[in-house]
């Protein structure tokens, strides 16, 4: 066998799912990070990022038709490496959405993951009373905040999410 | 049998006061081991035996067990089989190319054998999570309810297929290997003899399973006739669903009563209440027991008559956890209904086949409001690491700094 094809056989990818309430989010940080961005008819992202010739990241933005969510979450979540939640910090009800989407996640999945409030699209002010019940998270829960104009931001998020990974085995 | 005994490990590597050190504290540690230091010898033996792991030494200067590192990653029944390299290699990026190249784990020579003994640890313990879906490339899972061993058993007899049904009920677990549509070995934790530990399964009517289609090391087979055992087995399994019909669920906390006296008792139902000093589940107390399983629950029925045994009352507090999940099947009060619940129908296929390891309680009244807000973190799908710490490393370097 020639080392050729070795090296196909042993290709490593690593996984994440970028998720939240604005699949235009989704969208932006995944292309963002990648070389190569793949919008489906179906509303879903996909990106693809090479590390090195044997190591990739796979990013899939989930959309928001519910059939193919399901479907998607079914596929990916017990192989993801993490997930990145984002949703726009102005946006009451994109936070509130993020919130839930976020505990359900947090009840049923123990894995790495990110929240992310884009600070890109200032609106008018909300009610800070949607603040106040803010994020329960658990240790391997972080949150940060982006602005989804600037590309090196996106870098930034993952960064956190790849560190705590890596934490992980200290 | 120790979990541990199950899997086997072979170490490839050249015999030194160091190798002797880790062949000897793997064995202590449960493992069984086989050593080589020729490499032709460890694939046959990889070829004949399906170890569960490797642990291969490679020297720069020596190709061969490079070669036979690329020889087990590429051929079809080693590809998935975890293999730690130890190395003298100096060189970060020949390790990482190592890494790259599918080793599960590397490390440095010299090394603590304890070290090694550890990493081993951590890499079965992610083949022991409860998420089995990353294992069937070539398999399939399911339910015990809707498939139990018996058709699984058909089904690849039918095939003349080879492989390992892994099976789950409550917190054991269990395996049978199959060697061309024969039973070929048996095992369940505490159950020394196949023909028992096999026996034994054949009861787990509840529970999840997921089969994986891989060579199997031929022994001798437990019957040349399967039918023969199918027939015993279905035997086995009307008695089971009539002695399970008599009794409570299976998941009921049952409690021995104290102050009831207990001298007319033989010595088999004395042991079986002694066993419920503490409260205890109906199938914890079987699968504990020194007595098969049919017997145990008959023994159990007879002290549940005899009014020896009661059902437990449950806390407040495990009541909250049975409602947490209560939204997830669909029956008790639901959390909240939004945009993303239908996200977390995937989930209950999954919890459908946890729902051993959480037994149902009994209700209690005017708790529903507090119960949404708990969710029981052992049913979580705890998900596995699949790159390695060197990977994630030259991620985080693409990523800069």
């Amino acid at each position: 066998m020639s080392f050729l094809s070795i090296q196909k056989d042993t290709h490593r990818i690593g996984e994440f799912i970028v998720a939240g309430p604005s699949l235009t989010l989704q969208k932006r940080f995944i292309t963002h990070l990648c070389n190569e961005v793949i919008i489906t008819n179906n509303n879903t992202v996909f990106g693809r990022s090479k590390v090195t010739d044997e190591l990739q990241l796979f990013f899939y933005g989930i959309g928001e038709k519910e059939q193919y969510v399901d479907f998607a979450w079914d596929l990916l979540a017990p192989k993801m490496l993490g997930y990145i939640l984002v949703f726009n910090w102005y946006d009451g009800n994109e936070f509130s959405s993020a919130q839930q989407l976020l505990d359900e996640l947090s009840s049923q999945i123990d894995c790495h993951g990110i929240v992310v409030g884009d600070v890109s699209e200032m609106s008018l002010p909300i009610d800070p009373k949607i603040y106040e019940q803010g994020f329960s998270f658990s240790p391997k829960l972080y949150f940060t905040l982006w602005d989804s104009t600037i590309k090196s931001d996106a870098k930034n998020v993952l960064k956190i999410l790849v560190d705590s990974l890596i934490n992980h085995f200290e | 049998m120790s979990y541990q005994t199950s899997f086997h490990i072979l170490v490839l590597d050249k015999l030194s006061v160091e190798v002797e050190r880790l062949l000897q504290l793997l064995k202590d540690s449960g493992y069984k081991v086989t050593h080589t230091a020729d490499s032709q010898e460890a694939l046959r033996l990889c070829l004949a035996s399906a170890p569960d792991l490797i642990i291969v030494n490679i020297d720069e200067r020596d190709r061969e067990n490079i070669d036979f590192f690329r020889q087990a990653k590429s051929h079809f029944s080693t590809r998935s089989t975890p293999i730690i390299i130890t190395t003298e290699a100096a060189d970060h990026r020949k390790r990482v190319e190592y890494i790259e190249m599918g080793a599960d784990d590397l490390v440095l020579k010299p090394y603590y054998p304890e070290e090694v003994v550890a990493r081993v640890g951590n890499i079965f313990q992610d083949y022991k999570s409860p998420l089995i879906s990353k294992t069937v490339e070539r398999g399939f899972v399911g339910n015990l309810g809707e498939m139990d061993l018996i058709d699984l058993i058909q089904t690849m007899e039918l095939g003349g297929k080879s492989g390992v049904i892994h099976l789950n009920r409550g917190d054991k677990e269990g395996q049978v290997y199959i060697y061309k549509g024969k039973i070929v070995d048996a095992v369940v934790e505490d159950y020394n003899s196949v023909e028992r530990a096999f026996l034994h399964m054949l009861t787990w009517i509840n529970g999840t399973f997921y089969v994986i289609f891989q060579d199997v090391a031929v022994n001798k087979p437990l019957t040349d006739n399967n039918q023969e055992l199918f027939d015993e087995a279905t035997k086995i399994i009307d008695q089971w669903r009539k002695v399970t019909g008599d009794l409570p669920s299976l998941h009921t906390q049952l409690v021995a009563v104290s102050d009831k006296p207990a001298h007319s008792l033989d010595y088999q139902e004395k042991q079986m209440l002694a066993a419920f000093k503490e409260p205890r589940t109906i199938l914890q107390a079987i699968d504990h027991s020194e007595y098969d399983d049919i017997a145990g629950l008959k023994i159990i029925k007879s002290l549940l008559e005899m009014g020896l045994l009661i059902e437990q009352e449950v806390s407040y507090s495990e009541e909250k956890n049975k409602a947490s999940l209560s939204h997830l099947n669909g029956l008790g009060p639901r959390r909240f209904k939004n945009k993303y619940s239908h996200i977390f129908a995937i989930f209950q296929r999954n919890k459908k086949g946890r729902d051993e390891l959480t037994p149902p309680r009994t209700s209690v009244a005017g708790a529903a409001a507090e119960m949404q807000q708990i969710v029981a973190p052992k049913n979580k799908i705890h998900n596995r690491i699949r790159l390695t710490k060197a990977e994630l490393l030259l991620i985080r370097q693409k990523l800069g700094a």
